[in-house]
């Protein structure tokens, strides 16, 4: 926080003196002034009402209060601008704390700057790093154990949307990607879609049929081929996924098809490059790929 | 002594105004410097007012009583900035009227959320957030994904926060309404959690 200007500083410092000057004055006043006149009033014939002195425990504890206030402001920030003779500011708590992390954390961290992704993932130190970081920024949409969960990949298999090698990887962490599945249910119909579903299931358990399948597969020339492949072997340019293998996001029954094509997918992956360090992005990729 | 005191506890005009001075020497010292400091007021590089979606959300995310959970203020200390991201700065809630920053975490700060998840995430995780963190214990919130967006005082609003020199364009204001046509409580909701933090 920035210094205080000239009146502020003066109205604080101003009032702070002038609430103990009154504090020390009040308490010496009520336990020590003599009272001139001390009346008595008398009740009901006998019943006496004096006044009696304040407890002196007060006494004490309201000096005592006073005493520590004025100490403590001698030490500790708390007068004004005056820093204390401790000279404790936020901004020095911060960096000296700032400065131990970078001692525990940090400076293991970038022990492993030089290491490529092989010693990586042999290094036990830089494993755990990758898994607490991995648990705190990526655990919540794949899942504790990696394995993905509703419409989040799976990251231990083989299969990878976006490809599997540690710079597409890296890409993938540190700019997010955007999946773009469009809505097909117009151009194919209701029954159109039906059929293209089948047919598209019926390629990853191989049981295809040329004739038995045979609209949808000009259908699939005229949309899907330029994402999914001639080979149904998807892309990795647009994370459209392979169709052949046995991997399904959005789930494999015929329902789930007929609602990924006719009203499309967007998956989105959030970019990661100003959460993280370009030495973390590494250790997880590291991590992802340590099988 | 006891004559000045006698006066005052018979007078009770002079002992509520007493009292008041007495109460307010901290607010003295400790608050009105603070409103004075310009400092505190400027805005930070990037910082914009909430658009009539995420102002609905902000709304929602009020009545739902997410501030009782979730606090918004990252500290300067280690350990949080390294769970959370940087920690706040003043500049950044000058168009948050109120602040949300929250005294309790039963759930995790979000200061900095914004970004951090998907909105298909958020949807998932508000309408059952046991199905993407199983060991949570955030209540569900179904009605948000069934509930359109009250938009009748939105117009109204973003006058009232225009007087209060939120920079709201005519042509913004003219819009609102029709900005929140069709849209449910829960994506006026994704809108507002996806800025927290990024007007940085």
């Amino acid at each position: 926080m920035a210094d205080l200007p000239f009146f502020w500083q003066t109205w604080v410092v101003g009032l702070i003196i002038l609430g103990l000057v009154f504090l020390a004055v009040l308490v010496v006043r009520v336990y020590f002034e003599k009272d001139d006149h001390d009346e008595v009033v008398i009740w009901d014939n006998d019943l006496v009402e004096g006044s009696a002195p304040a407890p002196f425990w007060w006494f004490w504890l309201i000096t005592s209060a006073l005493i520590f206030s004025v100490l403590y402001m001698i030490f500790y920030p708390s007068f004004g601008n005056y820093n204390g003779l401790f000279n404790l500011t936020m901004e020095e708590r911060y960096s000296e704390s700032k400065a131990d992390i970078n001692d525990k954390y940090y400076k293991k961290l970038n022990t492993l700057n030089s290491l490529d992704m092989e010693s990586l993932q042999n290094s036990q130190d830089a494993m755990h790093l990758a898994g607490n970081i991995y648990a705190q920024n990526c655990a919540a949409c794949h899942g504790k154990d990696a394995k993905g969960q509703d419409v989040f990949p799976n990251l231990t298999d083989d299969d990878w949307l976006w490809g599997d090698k540690p710079e597409q990887i890296k890409h993938s962490i540190s700019f997010g990607r955007n999946a773009v599945m469009p809505a097909w249910g117009g151009p194919l119909g209701e029954e159109g879609t039906t059929k293209m579903a089948e047919y598209i299931k019926s390629i990853s358990s191989k049981t295809d049929d040329d004739e038995k399948h045979a609209s949808s597969k000009q259908k699939y020339q005229m949309f899907c081929l330029g994402c999914h492949g001639l080979a149904k072997q998807g892309n990795v340019m647009l994370g459209a996924p392979n169709l052949a293998d046995d991997v399904w996001l959005y789930g494999d029954d015929i329902e789930s098809i007929k609602k990924t094509i006719a009203s499309g997918r967007r998956g989105v992956m959030p970019a990661h490059k100003d959460r993280l360090s370009d030495l973390q992005i590494k250790l997880l990729t590291a991590w992802l790929k340590r099988n | 002594m006891l004559k000045l005191h006698k006066t005052i506890e018979s007078n009770s005009a002079l002992l509520i105004f007493g009292i008041l001075i007495v109460t307010s020497i901290g607010g003295f010292v400790q608050i009105l410097p603070n409103l004075f400091d310009q400092s505190l007021h400027k805005g930070t590089e990037n910082i914009k007012p909430y658009t009539a979606l995420e102002l609905t959300g902000r709304d929602v995310y009020i009545r739902e009583g997410c501030v009782g959970c979730h606090s918004q203020q990252i500290r300067p200390l280690v350990a949080e900035v390294m769970r959370y991201g940087e920690s706040s700065v003043s500049g950044e809630f000058i168009y948050d009227r109120p602040f949300l920053w929250g005294s309790k975490r039963t759930g995790p700060d979000l200061a900095r959320i914004g970004g951090k998840y998907s909105d298909k995430w958020h949807e998932l995780h508000l309408i059952d957030p046991r199905s993407v963190v199983p060991e949570s214990i955030m209540p569900s919130y179904p009605w948000l994904n069934e509930n359109m967006v009250d938009k009748s005082l939105i117009v109204a609003k973003l006058n009232v926060l225009k007087k209060m020199d939120h920079p709201y364009t005519d042509e913004q204001i003219k819009k609102a309404e029709s900005d929140l046509t069709g849209k449910t409580e829960l994506q006026a909701m994704i809108a507002y959690l996806q800025v927290l933090g990024t007007y940085r």
